[in-house]
C-alpha cells in the first residue's frame, strides 16, 4: 500500500512541478524519452490492444455473418427456393406446351392431313353443290334410261 | 352490460372488426374521419380489453371467461374461446399496441386513409383471436386471417421494396402454416372419439387426447407444429423474412409485427408444442437439444448481425431475432423461471421494439430515410427524444430498473436452472445486445450534427409523446416492479410445467441440496 501510494504521490508531486511550478517543461521531457512519452500518451495503448483485439474483430465476424446471412441463409436459402419454384414452373410450363399439349396438337394436325382430299370436295359452295348434284342426275337418268331400254328390249 | 360480461372475450375480439365495417361506411374522401373512426375503435379496443384484468381470477388454474358455442357442427369446429393468464398478458399488449400503432398512423399515411385503417383494424382482430381461440379449427382461421391485412399493410403502405416484402412474408409464413394444418387434422384424426361423441376441434381435448399418444406420432406432431411457430418467432435459419418485412412495412405495421405478431409463435410454443412433447427421455432431450441450440444461435447470429446493419430499421429488425431468441430458450428450459421470464420478456419486447420502431418512425417521417450514416448528432436538435430514446435502447439491452433486466435475467436464471452453458451462451447475447444499441445510439444521436439538414429538426410533438410515454411509464413498471405481471403467469406455468416436466416439481418437493437438484434435472451436453 506505501509503494502505491509513494507512486501515486510521486505522479502529483511531477504533475505539479511540470504544469503549476513550470520548473520542468513537459515539452521537453516530451522530446527526450518519445517512446515512454507515446506509451504515457496512448495511456498504455490498451483501447488500441482492445479495439484491434476484441471490438474490430466482433465487428468483423458481424460483417462475415451479415454477409452470410444475406448472400446464404436469405439468397441461396429463401431466393433460392423462389428461383427453383420458378424454374420448376418454367419447366412445367414447356412441358404442358410441347408435349402435353404438343401431342394433343400432333392428333389434331394429323387429323387435319389426312382429311385434306375431302376438304377439296367440301367447298361450302352452294353452286358446285348444285353442279354436282346436276351432273349425278345426269348421270342416274342416262343409266336409268339406259336400264330402261336394256328391260324393255327383254320384255319384247 | 350482463352480455358485456358474460362475452367479453368476443366483445375483445370484434370491437377492431366492429370499427373497420363502420369505416367502410365513410365515404373515400373524408381522410380526417377515416382517422378519428380508426382511434376511436383503436382506443375502445384497449378499453374494453382492460376489465379483464379485473375479473381474471389469479387462483383459477384453468381457462378464464370462456365461451362456446356450435359453429360448424358436422366437422365438429366450435366457437370456443378462453384465456389464461399467459394469453392475457398477450391479449393486453395486443390491444394497446394496437391502439398505439393506430395513433402513430396519423401522419405518416396520406394515402388510401380508408383501406389502411380498414386493415389495421382487421389485423387487430385476426391477432386476438389466435390469443383466445381455444378451437383448433377457429385458431386456423385466425392465423391465416391474419397475413392478409399484413400482406396489404406491406405491399401498398410500404417503402422501396415493399412488393418483394409482402410476397415473401406471405408465402413464408403460409408454407409454415400448411404443415401445421396437416398437424391439426392429424390431431383431429388420431384422437379417440367416445361413443356417442362426434370428432372435435377443442383445444384442451385434443391436447389431452394426444398424451395417450405413441412417442413417435408426437414427434411429428411436434415437428408439424414447430415449423410454423419457428417461422413466426422467427428461428434461426427460418428467419430472413423478418428483416424485409420488418423494414418495409410502415411504421405502425413494424411495430405490430414486431410487438405482436412474432408472440404468435412463442404462445403457440407454450399452448400447442410443449405438450406434445414425447414422454421417452432420450427423444425428448434430443428434441429439446435442437431447438435450444437453434435459440442460441439465433441471440448470437442476430446480435452479431446487427453490428453490420447500416439501415436503423433492419438493425432494430434483426435485434428481435435475439431478443426472440431469449423466448424460446426461456420456454423450452422448461422451468417455472424459463417459461414465465419468455413470457414476459415477450411482453418487453412487444414494448421496447414496438417503441424502438415508433422512434425510427418518428426519424423517418421529419427525414424520409433510415440509414444511420444520414443522422449523427440528433441529441442536439431534439433533446427529448434523445432522453426517450436512451430509456428505450437501455430497455431493450436489459438495463437493470427497467424491462428487459427482469425478463432476460428471469429466462437466464430458468436456462441457468437446467445447463450453465446455455445460460452463459445467452449472456453472450446480452453483452452483444447492449453493444449494437449503444453503438446505434452513438451514432445517430451523439458528436456533432453531420448534415445540415438534420440541425433544424423539430423535438416530439403531443402525439408523438402520447404514442412513447405510456411504454416508457410500463417499461419502467415492470422493470422495477413485475410483481403484478409475474402473478398472472405463477398459476398456467405451475399447470404447464407439471405437465411436460413433472420431474422438476418432484425435485423441488424432495428439497435437495443444489447440487444434487442440478443432478436430477434433465441434463444436456
Amino acid at each position: 500500500m506505501l509503494a502505491s501510494i509513494s507512486i501515486a504521490g510521486l505522479g502529483i508531486w511531477l504533475a505539479i512541478q511540470f504544469y503549476r511550478t513550470k520548473r520542468f517543461a513537459p515539452e521537453l521531457v516530451a522530446r527526450k524519452w518519445p517512446k515512454a512519452y507515446g506509451l504515457l500518451f496512448h495511456k498504455y495503448y490498451v483501447d488500441e490492444i482492445y479495439d484491434a483485439t476484441v471490438v474490430n474483430r466482433v465487428k468483423d465476424l458481424g460483417s462475415v455473418l451479415g454477409t452470410f446471412d444475406a448472400n446464404v441463409i436469405d439468397g441461396l436459402g429463401v431466393d433460392g427456393t423462389g428461383w427453383l419454384a420458378r424454374f420448376g414452373s418454367t419447366l412445367s410450363m414447356w412441358w404442358d406446351k410441347w408435349v402435353i399439349d404438343g401431342l394433343l396438337n400432333f392428333g389434331a394436325k394429323m387429323t387435319q392431313l389426312f382429311s385434306f382430299p375431302v376438304r377439296m370436295l367440301q367447298t361450302g359452295m352452294f353452286s358446285s353443290y348444285a353442279m354436282l348434284i346436276l351432273v349425278g342426275l345426269v348421270i342416274l337418268l342416262a343409266y336409268y334410261g339406259h336400264h330402261m331400254q336394256v328391260l324393255l328390249r327383254g320384255v319384247r | 352490460m350482463e352480455f358485456f360480461a358474460h362475452h367479453i372475450l368476443t366483445v375483445v375480439l370484434f370491437t377492431p372488426l366492429a370499427g373497420a365495417l363502420l369505416l367502410l361506411f365513410i365515404p373515400r374522401e373524408m381522410e380526417t374521419a377515416h382517422r378519428i373512426a380508426g382511434n376511436v375503435f383503436g382506443v375502445l379496443g384497449f378499453l374494453v380489453s382492460l376489465p379483464l384484468i379485473r375479473w381474471f381470477n389469479l387462483n383459477w388454474g384453468g381457462f378464464a371467461f370462456e365461451e362456446s358455442a356450435e359453429w360448424i357442427p358436422s366437422i365438429g369446429a366450435k366457437y370456443h374461446l378462453g384465456i389464461d393468464g399467459i394469453s392475457l398478458l398477450l391479449v393486453l399488449l395486443t390491444t394497446l399496441l394496437g391502439m398505439i400503432a393506430i395513433l402513430s398512423s396519423w401522419s405518416a399515411i396520406h394515402q388510401r386513409t380508408k383501406e389502411y385503417y380498414i386493415l389495421l383494424l382487421l389485423l387487430q382482430t385476426g391477432m386476438i383471436g389466435v390469443f383466445v381461440s381455444l378451437d383448433f379449427f377457429l385458431f386456423y382461421v385466425f392465423w391465416e386471417v391474419m397475413l392478409v391485412p399484413m400482406y396489404f399493410l406491406i405491399g401498398v403502405w410500404g417503402s422501396d421494396r415493399r412488393l418483394y416484402a409482402a410476397i415473401k412474408f406471405f408465402l413464408y409464413t403460409l408454407a409454415g402454416s400448411v404443415v401445421m394444418l396437416l398437424a391439426i387434422l392429424a390431431l383431429y384424426f388420431y384422437a379417440p372419439v367416445p361413443a356417442g361423441h362426434t370428432r372435435t376441434f377443442d383445444v384442451p381435448t385434443l391436447l389431452a387426447a394426444a398424451q395417450h399418444f405413441s412417442d413417435p406420432l408426437k414427434v411429428w406432431l411436434f415437428w408439424g407444429f414447430f415449423f410454423a411457430f419457428a417461422i413466426k418467432v422467427p428461428m434461426f435459419p427460418f428467419h430472413t423474412w423478418l428483416p424485409d418485412a420488418h423494414t418495409e412495412a410502415p411504421t405502425a405495421g413494424s411495430v405490430i409485427l414486431a410487438g405482436v405478431l412474432l408472440k404468435m409463435g412463442t404462445y403457440g410454443f407454450i399452448r400447442f408444442s410443449l405438450p406434445l412433447l414425447p414422454t421417452d427421455a432420450a427423444m425428448r432431450a434430443r428434441i429439446i437439444h435442437i431447438v435450444v441450440i437453434l435459440s442460441i444461435i439465433g441471440i448470437v447470429y442476430g446480435a452479431l448481425v446487427c453490428l453490420m446493419q447500416k439501415d436503423m430499421k433492419r438493425l432494430i429488425a434483426y435485434s428481435s431475432v435475439s431478443h426472440l431468441g431469449f423466448c424460446t430458450l426461456g420456454i423450452f428450459a422448461l422451468t417455472p423461471n424459463g417459461l414465465a421470464g419468455s413470457v414476459l420478456q415477450q411482453v418487453n419486447h412487444g414494448i421496447s421494439t414496438g417503441a424502438l420502431f415508433l422512434i425510427v418512425g418518428v426519424l423517418y417521417e421529419r427525414r424520409h430515410t433510415r440509414m444511420i450514416s444520414d443522422f449523427g448528432g440528433l441529441a442536439t436538435p431534439m433533446p427529448n427524444f434523445a432522453a426517450i430514446y436512451l430509456i428505450i435502447s437501455l430497455s431493450s439491452l436489459g438495463m437493470p430498473l427497467l424491462n428487459g433486466f427482469i425478463g432476460e435475467f428471469t429466462i437466464l436464471q430458468g436456462a441457468f436452472q437446467v445447463s450453465k452453458a446455455w445460460a452463459a451462451w445467452g449472456t453472450l447475447g446480452v453483452v452483444l445486445g447492449a453493444a449494437y444499441l449503444l453503438w446505434l445510439y452513438q451514432r445517430v444521436m451523439f458528436g456533432p450534427v453531420t448534415h445540415a439538414i438534420n440541425e433544424k429538426l423539430p423535438d416530439l410533438n403531443l402525439r408523438e409523446y402520447a404514442t412513447l410515454v405510456p411504454l416508457v411509464i410500463l417499461a419502467f413498471w415492470i422493470g422495477i416492479y413485475p410483481k403484478p405481471f409475474f402473478a398472472y403467469l405463477d398459476k398456467p406455468v405451475q399447470k404447464i410445467v407439471e405437465q411436460v416436466n413433472p420431474r422438476f416439481y418432484e425435485a423441488e418437493h424432495a428439497k435437495l441440496p443444489p447440487a444434487e437438484l442440478h443432478a436430477a434435472m434433465p441434463r444436456t451436453k
